[in-house]
């Protein structure tokens, strides 16, 4: 059986923080792009442990730079705003490519945060509390969740 | 996204008081002087309740969560599912919402044993300004990919490897048809 090698340039992920560096990408870059993700994804979220650590280092300031830069840097948000315009033209366009794209980023911000949750002690300790039972509580329907918690 | 065809048509969701507490708790750090956004998170949560309640193995941004300190999610008949969402109003690594909840397919019962925001188990880097922490890290791996790309191996997925480079190292690869083959090579139609 023949294997394949995928190259996947890592200074991207610093690049894909900004929103114009998705202006930049050739339309028939964005499936290559979005597949190695996805992979880099599966990796995370599989192999997260055995991934070197300067690799990790990155990864998590990758993922915490873009959950924090529009609270911290109102230019960024502006610049943001201006490219989410020519993004959503973008995206009108070449619909298919970006949505892969998109959902392939998400994903793999996803995998980084849940690999740090997981290595996390008191996490395991949290879930393994719960996870002990007795599994017994209230039954409830989404209406009297939603009664509930506006008591709240 | 793993989904199973089940005999349940609908599931009960039994909220135990663990879940009720953790939900108290987010709302009175998040959400006690914000009503709007209040709202906008107590009509979020009822909607996925039912959306859970119809399918709990096929929600979209839940996934199936190892059982700690294994590997996978199963155990005596439960299993363990995450689902990840956006907290309305807020940021950082307080948006990022996690509902967990386990399934007993036996008996047509969900359990949701747990509500928090990824703040409670924060690992930001302690560096003031993370894009500068961003570049400076891309440029350590950079460096040490100069010299040795790095190959790794993709779950699931036996015949490709993916290899982390530098853009020229990639640009090489690319140049060459996108893929380094290896093994056995096709042969040529005649």
């Amino acid at each position: 059986m023949s294997s394949a090698t995928l190259a996947l340039d890592i200074g991207l992920l610093r690049d894909l923080e900004e929103p114009s560096a998705l202006l930049r990408i050739a339309r028939d870059e964005i499936p290559t792009l979005a597949s190695r993700l996805e992979l880099l994804a599966s990796i995370v979220e599989e192999n997260w442990e055995s991934l070197p650590q300067p690799l990790r280092d990155l990864a998590v300031a990758y993922a915490y730079y873009d959950s924090e830069r529009y609270a911290t840097e109102p230019l960024a948000r502006l610049k943001a705003a201006a490219a989410s315009v020519r993004l959503l033209w973008r995206g009108i366009a070449y619909r298919g490519e970006m949505v892969r794209l998109m959902t392939a980023i998400v994903r793999l911000n996803d995998a980084i945060f849940t690999a740090l949750e997981r290595e996390s002690p008191e996490y395991r300790e949290h879930l393994a509390t719960r996870l002990e039972g007795p599994f017994t509580g209230e039954e409830m329907t989404g209406a009297q969740l939603r009664e509930w918690m506006h008591k709240i | 996204m793993l989904s199973f065809v089940s005999g349940c048509i609908r599931y009960r969701i039994v909220a135990l008081e663990a879940f009720l507490s953790s939900v108290r708790r987010v709302m009175e750090s998040h959400y006690s002087t914000d009503t709007a956004s209040k709202r906008k998170f107590v009509n979020h949560l009822a909607t996925e309740w039912e959306t859970i309640a119809r399918n709990p193995l096929g929600v979209i941004g839940a996934s199936p969560e190892p059982w700690p300190p294994g590997k996978t999610n199963s155990r005596n008949g439960f299993d363990l599912y995450k689902l990840r969402f956006y907290m309305p109003g807020l940021r950082g690594s307080a948006r990022r919402g996690r509902f967990m909840y386990l399934v007993h397919d036996a008996s047509c019962s969900v359990f949701a044993i747990w509500l928090y925001t990824h703040e409670e188990f924060d690992r930001r880097p302690p560096a003031g300004d993370l894009r500068d922490e961003l570049r400076r890290s891309t440029e350590v791996v950079l460096q040490q990919l100069r010299g040795h790309p790095l190959e790794l191996a993709v779950p699931g997925k036996d015949n490709i490897v993916l290899l982390l480079a530098t853009e020229d190292q990639a640009s090489l690869l690319r140049a060459r048809g996108l893929t380094r083959e290896r093994g056995r090579k096709k042969r040529k139609p005649r």
